[in-house]
């Protein structure tokens, strides 16, 4: 069933964004996130995408096996190595001997650009698992 | 009789149209995937060369009306086309990430690909209507 296969890679692109999506969210909650002097505080986290092959089924195994057709998924979550931003706050629980409090180096208008991005990207997806939907029942118009 | 037969059931349009349908839903799979990985770095658009197999599909310059001779093989009419293939679209500029999906093309080719699929849904029903109107002399749908 080749539309099975279709909707079968529409809905892995769903999951990815969805993952992405979350981990955009936990970036922007943890934005002003501190930790005591001397623990690395929040750093902010990326998702990685690699294309992969469709999970093979009984049902599109031949798809499968003819290749050049690829889901997605998210193979890894990484943390920014950039160093975080030190602010001067004497009176913070979680300022050091020197006063300074290091904050994570989080833009929050990049986060929101970036699920902005993922936002668009699910409904591409969405919208071409909805139009493969169609297309398998329109094949059942012929027998009508 | 045994004509008549082979020529209803195994007609060469509606196999030409089975054909079609395949690629197009070969199709949608390729671009399914294109939208799944609208943001892998590295991922290139890929496609499949549509045009170029058209011809295949075809069973010869009469236009798969009549089939010819040599297209009976086993006692079996055949004249199955290659696999669609997979190609990569070139001339499409690539991101920083090297990657080159364009959504606005995904989303073109979505839709004529919906497109096409449903109108040869209606050409392949017109066509078993036709049947069934010789079948039940001339009452179309009755």
């Amino acid at each position: 069933m080749s539309l099975m296969t279709a909707i079968e890679i529409g809905a892995s692109g769903l999951s990815a964004q969805r993952q992405r999506l979350e981990v955009l969210v936990s970036n922007l909650v943890n934005a002003n996130t501190t930790a005591p002097a001397g623990v690395d505080p929040y750093r902010r986290r990326d998702v990685v995408f690699t294309a992969t092959d469709p999970q093979p089924t009984f049902g599109n195994a031949l798809d499968v096996a003819m290749g050049g057709v690829h889901g997605v998924e998210v193979s890894g979550v990484v943390s920014d190595k950039s160093d975080p931003i030190r602010r001067y706050e004497p009176g913070h629980p979680h300022a050091d001997k020197d006063g300074y409090v290091s904050y994570p180096n989080i833009n929050p208008m990049e986060e929101m650009v970036n699920m902005m991005s993922a936002t668009r990207s699910y409904e591409a997806n969405l919208q071409a698992v909805t139009v493969t939907k169609e297309m398998a029942l329109k094949t059942l118009d012929i027998i009508r | 009789m045994e004509q008549l037969k082979l020529e209803i059931l195994q007609d060469a349009t509606i196999e030409a149209m089975g054909n079609y349908m395949t690629r197009l839903s070969r199709r949608q799979q390729v671009i399914a995937s294109n939208i799944a990985n609208i943001d892998t770095p590295g991922y290139r658009t890929k496609d499949i060369s549509f045009h170029a197999t058209m011809q295949e599909l075809l069973p010869g310059p009469d236009l798969g009306m009549q089939r010819r001779p040599d297209q009976l093989q086993n006692g079996a009419w055949s004249f199955a086309p290659a696999e669609p293939e997979v190609v990569e679209v070139s001339g499409l500029p690539s991101r920083p990430d090297q990657n080159n999906v364009d959504i606005d093309r995904e989303m073109l080719k979505l839709g004529q690909t919906s497109f096409g699929y449903g109108a040869i849904v209606q050409l392949i029903r017109s066509k078993f209507r036709m049947i069934a109107g010789s079948i039940n002399e001339g009452r179309i749908g009755g």
